[in-house]
């Protein structure tokens, strides 16, 4: 039976392990670095190699980072006012490009669910109300996703904010899409569209 | 491809790729149907709102070789306050888990399908959230045929009334002229069987209505969960998610005293 060469077949099997790709996707990918030119397969090794060391969690926000702190937390220029919590790097990082955020954000690294058995010991939140309190910021914004798990996160974190005395709890305004037209929302989206509707 | 309607639950769902999800649904006409649904994710998304779990939705599904596709949805009711507060959002997901662990593709159990909606609908407006889940609890191990009997002695027969003895291995309470001694079972009181009685034929909407002394919570507690320890194989994550909630809760108030 013919076989690829070993170290082909090792990179393959690599590849594999990753998420989203199965055995067909792992293969195209280590031909397509074979047909490369070396220098650029070696600079992409060279990356990987120094990814788990070169990258740490920032001491404060739990965001990826270079060191202790991230380049947000670094930033002096920073509104550290603001704390906005996120679940996840994306999501931070999906805010800074929107360009309009100035403050500081906090990583959770999930969202409580019941259903996956993800506790609050089991995200950064001990950490949050720990650095709320050190930082004493003007506002947080509870900004998980509009999902089930992200509503429930938002409010439990709002009732241990609340209990840690911060007074200035807010939440993205939830409603209706750009663009989209009233009569084809679902209830879900409809019934938060009012529940956050402001005067004007 | 074929395609086919139905109303439906859901009950979960996980990643699958990028923008699509592997959906878990309990049907009122074909039981529970795992589908796959794509674009999930993005705004203006006509599906995403249908997969997040708790929500009843109008379907339609494209047969397919592995698993059937969700093409359309309308949802009928997002059980809102559910995503609102922890406790309601932790019993909601119980009755998820539970549902999706006892019934089988292709099979559809009405009674329990109507249960579901009925305990979800009361989960978002009740006070005692305990007794939801043991009322569906309950109603779920009737439709499989395996909830304790609480009308007679399995023994003898006889209509129960006051103490009585339950071993859940039984299916039921056994009297006490069939056993002076309990003889290893848990003694349990006239009015525990009562409760056990109302929440099996109150409608959910009228559950609040059983006040129990916390001992005779306690007892129903422990016959509840022995029946269910015994028919359901598997520990509820939601139930063990609570006391982590609880937990943590417990430690940040004693925190601030
Ligand atoms: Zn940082
Ligand atoms: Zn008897």
């Amino acid at each position: 039976m013919l076989r690829y060469p070993r170290p082909l077949q090792r990179v393959i099997e690599e590849l594999e392990r990753l998420p989203g790709i199965g055995p067909k996707s792992a293969q195209r990918l280590a031909f397509a670095l074979l047909k490369r030119n070396p220098a650029d397969v070696r600079a992409l090794g060279e990356a990987l190699v120094a990814l788990p060391e070169a990258v740490t969690r920032c001491q404060e926000c739990f965001n990826y980072a270079e060191g202790e702190l991230c380049a947000v937390c670094a930033d002096p220029g920073r509104d550290r006012r603001l704390l906005c919590v996120v679940a996840e790097p994306a999501d931070a990082m999906a805010i800074e490009r929107a360009n309009d955020y100035r403050g500081l954000y906090h990583i959770l690294g999930g969202l409580l669910s019941p259903l996956d058995g993800i506790g609050p010991d089991d995200l950064t939140i001990a950490q949050l109300v720990d650095r709320v309190s050190r930082l004493q910021p003007a506002e947080v914004i509870l900004a998980t996703s509009p999902s089930v798990e992200g509503d429930a996160t938002a409010e439990y974190l709002r009732q241990v904010l609340a209990a840690a005395g911060i007074s200035n709890i807010t939440r993205p305004a939830l409603g209706l899409p750009v663009g989209a037209e009233l009569d084809y929302a679902d209830q879900v989206t409809l019934v938060r569209a009012l529940q956050g509707r402001r005067a004007m | 491809m074929p395609t086919y309607n139905a109303t439906g639950i859901t009950l979960g769902a996980h990643k699958y790729g990028d923008a699509a999800r592997v959906v878990t649904f309990f049907t009122r006409e074909r039981g529970k149907v795992e589908a796959t649904a794509r674009g999930i994710g993005k705004p203006g998304s006509k599906l995403a709102a249908a997969v997040e779990p708790f929500t009843l939705s109008r379907l339609q599904f494209a047969e397919g070789r592995d698993l059937d596709r969700l093409t359309q949805a309308e949802v009928l009711q997002g059980y809102v306050p559910l995503r609102q507060d922890m406790r309601r959002y932790a019993y909601g997901a119980a009755l998820l888990e539970l549902t999706a662990l006892t019934t089988e593709p292709g099979q559809a159990v009405p009674d329990l399908f109507e249960a579901l909606v009925a305990a979800l609908a009361a989960l978002a407006g009740a006070t005692d959230l305990e007794l939801i889940f043991w009322a569906y609890t309950l109603r779920l191990l009737q439709t499989q045929g395996n909830a304790p009997e609480i009308e007679h002695c399995v023994h003898c027969g006889a209509r129960i009334t006051g103490q009585v003895w339950h071993l859940a291995v039984e299916g039921g309470f056994v009297c006490r002229d069939c056993s002076p001694q309990s003889n290893g079972r848990a003694q349990v009181s006239g009015a525990a069987v009562g409760a056990l009685r109302g929440l099996v034929t109150l409608p959910f909407d009228r559950l609040d209505r059983l006040s129990l002394s916390q001992g005779v919570r306690r007892e129903v507690g422990r016959v509840i969960r022995a029946h269910l320890s015994y028919h359901v194989s598997g520990e509820l994550r939601s139930l063990a998610f609570l006391d982590k909630v609880s937990r943590a809760k417990g430690r940040s108030d004693a925190d601030l005293s």
